[in-house]
C-alpha cells in the first residue's frame, strides 16, 4: 500500500471560533476526538472540501487539496474523499439502492474500487434496498450512508460521529463494520468521537483536539491517556469492550457460555441462538488480578494472561493483560508495588459473571 | 371577432408559450435568490418583483418603447434580423411572461430555499458537480414546487391584460385571448351569451391551475417532511 499521509496546516475562522488544524498523520482506523465543539465537525468539512479554509495548505497522498499560496482548492466533487455525515443525510427522493447507487459513476467503471453487492453484504442492507429512507432506523440509515460513500470509491473515508441518539450498541456494530472494511480494503479511516470507550477499542490511533487544535497524536492509550486524569474524565471508568459468539445457554442454571476468539466466558442467561455475535462491556474497575490460580472462588472466570503494557495516568493505574484477547484492568498504585508487577508478569484475571454487560 | 374556439386556442398558445419562456429564468433567478449571496442580491429581487405591483399597463408601456419598431432593442431586431415583435402573438407571449414571472420565481425559490442544503453538500461528496447536484438533488426535490409555481403563471398569463393591449394590442385571431375578447365584446350590444361562455372558460381554466397547483404544493411540502429522517 502506497503511503498515504495527510499533512495539513490551515486555519479557519468562524464567528469568534478559531480553527488551526496543524498535523502529518498516515491515517489507518483513526479517531479524532475531543469534546464537543472543539471542531472535529469542522475539521473534517475542511477535509471533504465542504469548507474553505482561509489560510495554509492541506495535501492528502500525492494531491494537494487546498493551498492559500498557490490558490489551489480542489472541489469535494474532485477529492474522492468519502464523508459520512452526522445526520445520514440520505436523499429522501430515492430508494436505498438509489442511495447506494448515487455515487457510482457508470462511465468509469474502471475506477470503481468497491462492488455493489460486496458492500451492501458487508453492511447487511440487502434486505433495505427497496425501502424508502424515512423508514429506516437511526442506525440503519447510518450503515446505508456509509455503504453510499464507499461505493463513491473514496482514497480516504471521513466519518463524523452519528447522532448521539444513536445509543451504543449501534455505534459499535458501525464501528465494527468500519474496522472489517478498513482491514479488508485497505481503506483509510477517519472517524470522529468523542466517546473514550470506542476510541480505546477500535482506533489503531487518534488525534486528540481541543479547542480547536489538535493538541496530540499518537496511539489511543497514549494519547488518551492525559485525559483520564484531567478533571473532566477522572470519574470515567474505562469500559473493554470485547466480541463474543454465544455458544451455549443453560436456562435452568441461569447461565450461558460464550467464546471470543480462543476464551470461553460464563455470563447469566440471556436469550439467544448459538453462533450470534454480540459485545460484552467489562468496567475494568471490575477485574481482579491475581499471582496465582484461586481456588474455591465464587466468580466464574478465572483467565490465564500475561501483563503487557502498565499504563500510569495521574493518580490512576491501569494494566494491560493478554488472556487470549487484551483487557485492561485497573488497580491500585499499592496494589502495583505488593504484586511486584512488570510487562510479561503472569497473572490471573477474576470476573463475576455478572460484572459483563451485554451491549447487544 | 373569431369565434371563441380559436379565442381559446390562442389564448392557451400564449400562455404555454408565455411559461415556456419564463421557465428557465425563473429556476435561474430562484436558484440565486434562495442559494447565493452576491452584491446586487436586494436589486435583483426587487426587479424581480417588480411586475408584481406595477400596472401591467406600465409594463407593457415598457416593453413597448423597449421592443417596439423604434425602441431601444426592437430596433437592433428590425435591423438585423427584419423581425418586428410588437402587436405580434410572441410579443403578447413576451408581456405574459414579464407579468407573470414574479410568481413564478416566488414558487420556484421557496422550493428551493425549502431543500436541505446538506442534502447538496453530501452530493458533493460522492463525486456530483454543483450542475449534476442540481438536476439530480436539487430539482427532483423541489419539482412539485417548480410545478406548481408554473402552474400560477400560466393561470396568471391567462388573465393577462394590461400589458398585452400595450405591447400587442387586441387584433383578433393575432393577439386577441380571452380577457382582450371579453373586453372587446362588453363595448357590443348583444354579445352577453358569447361573453358568458368566455367568462366560464376562464374561470374553469383559472380553477383548474390553481387547484392542481395547490395540490403539488401540498404533496412536496409532505415528501419534503422526510427529508430530516
Amino acid at each position: 500500500m502506497p503511503e498515504k499521509k495527510l499533512q495539513a496546516d490551515f486555519s479557519l475562522r468562524r464567528n469568534a471560533f478559531q480553527l488551526h488544524i496543524s498535523t502529518s498523520v498516515t491515517p489507518e482506523f483513526t479517531a479524532l476526538f475531543g469534546p464537543s465543539g472543539c471542531g472535529k465537525t469542522m475539521t473534517l468539512k475542511c477535509l471533504s472540501g465542504i469548507l474553505k479554509p482561509n489560510s495554509g495548505f492541506i495535501r492528502f497522498a500525492d494531491q494537494i487539496l487546498f493551498s492559500r499560496e498557490t490558490g489551489i482548492f480542489i472541489k469535494p466533487e474532485n477529492r474522492e474523499i468519502g464523508h459520512v455525515f452526522q445526520d445520514s443525510r440520505l436523499f429522501p427522493h430515492l430508494n436505498i439502492e438509489e442511495n447506494l447507487r448515487f455515487g457510482i459513476n457508470s462511465r468509469r467503471p474502471e475506477r470503481q474500487r468497491f462492488d455493489f453487492a460486496q458492500v451492501v453484504q458487508i453492511l447487511g442492507l440487502e434486505r433495505f434496498l427497496k425501502r424508502r429512507p424515512d423508514s429506516l432506523s437511526g442506525g440503519e440509515s447510518q450503515r446505508v450512508a456509509i455503504g453510499r460513500a464507499l461505493l463513491a470509491s473514496p482514497r480516504l473515508l471521513l466519518m463524523d460521529e452519528p447522532l448521539a441518539a444513536l445509543d451504543l450498541p449501534a455505534k459499535i456494530s458501525i464501528l465494527n463494520i468500519l474496522r472489517q472494511i478498513h482491514q479488508e480494503f485497505s481503506l483509510p479511516i477517519i472517524y470522529v468521537s468523542h466517546d473514550i470507550a470506542t476510541v480505546l477499542n477500535f482506533a489503531t490511533d487518534v488525534l486528540l483536539m481541543q479547542a480547536g487544535k489538535i493538541i496530540a497524536a499518537g496511539k489511543p492509550f497514549e494519547v488518551l491517556s492525559g485525559f483520564f486524569s484531567s478533571s473532566l474524565y477522572a470519574g470515567d471508568v474505562l469500559q473493554n469492550i470485547v466480541q463474543v459468539r454465544l455458544v451455549s445457554g443453560d436456562r435452568a442454571a441461569g447461565l450461558c457460555l460464550v467464546a471470543t476468539k480462543n476464551v470461553e466466558l460464563v455470563l447469566p442467561f440471556f436469550e439467544g441462538s448459538p453462533g450470534e455475535i454480540f459485545y460484552l462491556d467489562i468496567p475494568a474497575s471490575e477485574i481482579i488480578l491475581a499471582m496465582q490460580k484461586p481456588q474455591g472462588l465464587s466468580a466464574r472466570n478465572i483467565l490465564p494472561g500475561r501483563v503487557s503494557k502498565i499504563q500510569h495516568i495521574g493518580e490512576r493505574v491501569f494494566i494491560e493483560v493478554n488472556a487470549g484477547f487484551d483487557l485492561r484492568v485497573e488497580v491500585m498504585e499499592k496494589t502495583l508495588e505488593m504484586m511486584n508487577l512488570q510487562p510479561a508478569s503472569r497473572v490471573f484475571l477474576i470476573i463475576k459473571a455478572t460484572a459483563f454487560r451485554k451491549v447487544t | 371577432m373569431s369565434n371563441i374556439s380559436e379565442i381559446v386556442q390562442l389564448s392557451l398558445q400564449i400562455s404555454t408559450a408565455a411559461t415556456l419562456i419564463d421557465l428557465p429564468f425563473a429556476i435561474l433567478i430562484g436558484w440565486l435568490l434562495a442559494r447565493k449571496s452576491f452584491p446586487g442580491k436586494l436589486l435583483l429581487d426587487t426587479l424581480t418583483n417588480l411586475p408584481l405591483v406595477l400596472p401591467p399597463v406600465v409594463t407593457g408601456y415598457f416593453l413597448l418603447v423597449l421592443f417596439g419598431r423604434r425602441g431601444f432593442l426592437g430596433s437592433l431586431l428590425l435591423q438585423h434580423f427584419g423581425i418586428s415583435l410588437s402587436f405580434t402573438w410572441q410579443a403578447a407571449a413576451i408581456a405574459a411572461a414579464v407579468v407573470s414571472f414574479p410568481l413564478c420565481v416566488r414558487a420556484i425559490r421557496v422550493a428551493i430555499e425549502n431543500v436541505d442544503p446538506r442534502l447538496e453538500e453530501a452530493a458533493r461528496t460522492l463525486g456530483c458537480g454543483r450542475w449534476r447536484t442540481f438536476y439530480r438533488i436539487t430539482l427532483p426535490l423541489s419539482a412539485n414546487g417548480v410545478i406548481a409555481g408554473v402552474l400560477l403563471a400560466f393561470a396568471r398569463c391567462l388573465g393577462e391584460f394590461g400589458a398585452t393591449i400595450m405591447f400587442a394590442g387586441n387584433i383578433p385571431g393575432e393577439t386577441q385571448t380571452m380577457p382582450l375578447a371579453v373586453f372587446s365584446l362588453a363595448n357590443q350590444s348583444g354579445r352577453e351569451s358569447e361573453i358568458a361562455v368566455l367568462l366560464v372558460i376562464a374561470v374553469l381554466f383559472a380553477c383548474g391551475s390553481l387547484i392542481l397547483s395547490e395540490i403539488l404544493l401540498r404533496r412536496w411540502r409532505k415528501t419534503g417532511e422526510f427529508g430530516h429522517a
